[in-house]
């Protein structure tokens, strides 16, 4: 049962060149390659899907440890690029500044940090408690995601924090450097 | 103990990201979960049990199951990526739990379905078995009986004394002979049980 968190920057403008937007994303990782790449086989309906009850459709694996100067000439138009990144500096780096930043009381064992990009629109939107029906958050063009396995203690308290750690506000900073202003969020799926 | 020609089966398995290396099973690394895959249910095939140390070979695995308690048992996009890259992009399968877990003040409240694995989690190590997970979590007409293993598993974990203990955990065993009976030869379900394993499940309640 792998209930798990994520942490979520996102903008829903178009961005002029995703060559900037993925490599300016994922040097900020901090790691060498990708651990996979991922592509949709069409336009995202995630949201479609998830009201109607119906499977997701599906994505194709691109590749495996792949180089980051390969990233961007993955992306098609109508489709949606994933990359997942395992260990990387920048996670451990999270991950220290919110054991730090959070007590353990609120924050449990629980702190998102493996980073994971999503190009292309997509649809934004998570179910919890609070929303059992679901709750689309929005549908944009470029998301940064913190994943992590569990979930907090205390979920209100943990919301209340997290961006106001600093390694996040910092990592936001620069990704709105070459992206424009960006949202944020964070959800768990139980 | 191991059933020749009987799919295995392995719960909580957390493997490394970047190349699928099995770093734990039943509970996370020791060294965090950050840059790992951590995995529900596996069905391997026979006589293929990986290792901690070991790349997961997705070519031996037969299924791959994950567990959600929520509604609309929706996985997060990550969790699935995470897991296709775990069978080197096949498919897997998510099993949505009948039973939700609720708030109860701070999300603290321990889940019937966590027990669930952990029971199985018990059995699964000991032995294979040829039950479907879906089967595990999904069967409503025997929900009383597993709801009185866990009842005793408690009981078991909250004894006082040895004797009260010996006597809980003689229930369980009895009693989850009983339910696996109705998904196996009853003589595989008097095998699997194991004491050991038992204490192990114990320590973990």
């Amino acid at each position: 049962m792998s209930q798990n968190g994520i942490i979520e920057f996102y903008s829903e403008h178009q961005h002029p060149s995703v060559h900037r937007l993925v490599m300016g994303a994922a040097e900020l990782t901090g790691a060498a390659e990708a651990v996979s790449v991922w592509r949709s086989m069409g336009p995202d309906r995630g949201w479609l899907d998830f009201i109607e009850d119906v499977d997701e459709s599906d994505d194709e694996l691109l590749g495996r440890n792949v180089p980051l100067s390969q990233l961007s000439g993955l992306f098609m138009s109508d489709r949606v690029l994933k990359v997942r990144f395992g260990e990387t500096p920048l996670g451990l780096r999270i991950d220290q500044a919110i054991r730090a930043g959070i007590p353990e009381s609120i924050r449990g064992d629980h702190a998102p940090c493996d980073p994971f990009l999503v190009i292309g629109f997509h649809d934004l939107f998570f179910e919890d408690e609070s929303h059992p029906e679901g709750r689309l958050v929005g549908r944009p063009f470029f998301s940064f995601q913190l994943f992590g396995y569990g979930t907090p203690s205390d979920w209100k308290q943990f919301r209340a924090l997290i961006f106001g750690v600093s390694e996040l506000k910092e990592l936001k900073a620069k990704l709105e450097a070459f992206t424009g202003p960006m949202a944020q969020c964070v959800y768990w799926s139980i | 103990m191991h059933l020749a020609n009987q799919p295995q089966w392995m719960t909580d398995v957390y493997v490394r990201a970047s190349d699928n290396t099995v770093l734990s099973i039943g509970q996370p690394p020791p060294g965090g979960v950050a840059g790992t895959t951590q995995v529900d249910v596996l069905r391997l095939k026979p006589n293929y049990q990986p290792q901690v140390g070991q790349v997961l070979d997705p070519s031996q695995i037969d299924d791959l199951f994950e567990i959600k308690t929520s509604v609309g048992g929706k996985i997060s996009s990550i969790q699935k990526t995470a897991l296709r890259d775990v069978m080197n992009g096949g498919r897997i399968q998510v099993v949505s739990s009948p039973r939700r877990w609720t708030h109860g003040g701070g999300w603290h409240a321990t889940p019937r379905i966590t027990k669930v694995i952990k029971i199985f989690s018990m059995v699964g190590m000991a032995a294979s078995t040829g039950m479907a997970v879906k089967a595990i979590v999904n069967r409503d007409d025997y929900d009383d009986e597993l709801d009185l293993v866990i009842a005793a598993f408690d009981r078991a974990a909250q004894a006082t004394n040895e004797a009260d203990r010996v006597l809980a955990k003689m229930e369980v065993v009895e009693l989850l002979h009983n339910y696996l009976a109705h998904f196996m030869p009853a003589a595989d379900a008097a095998k699997i049980v194991q004491w050991k394993q038992m204490e192990a499940a114990l320590l973990n309640w």
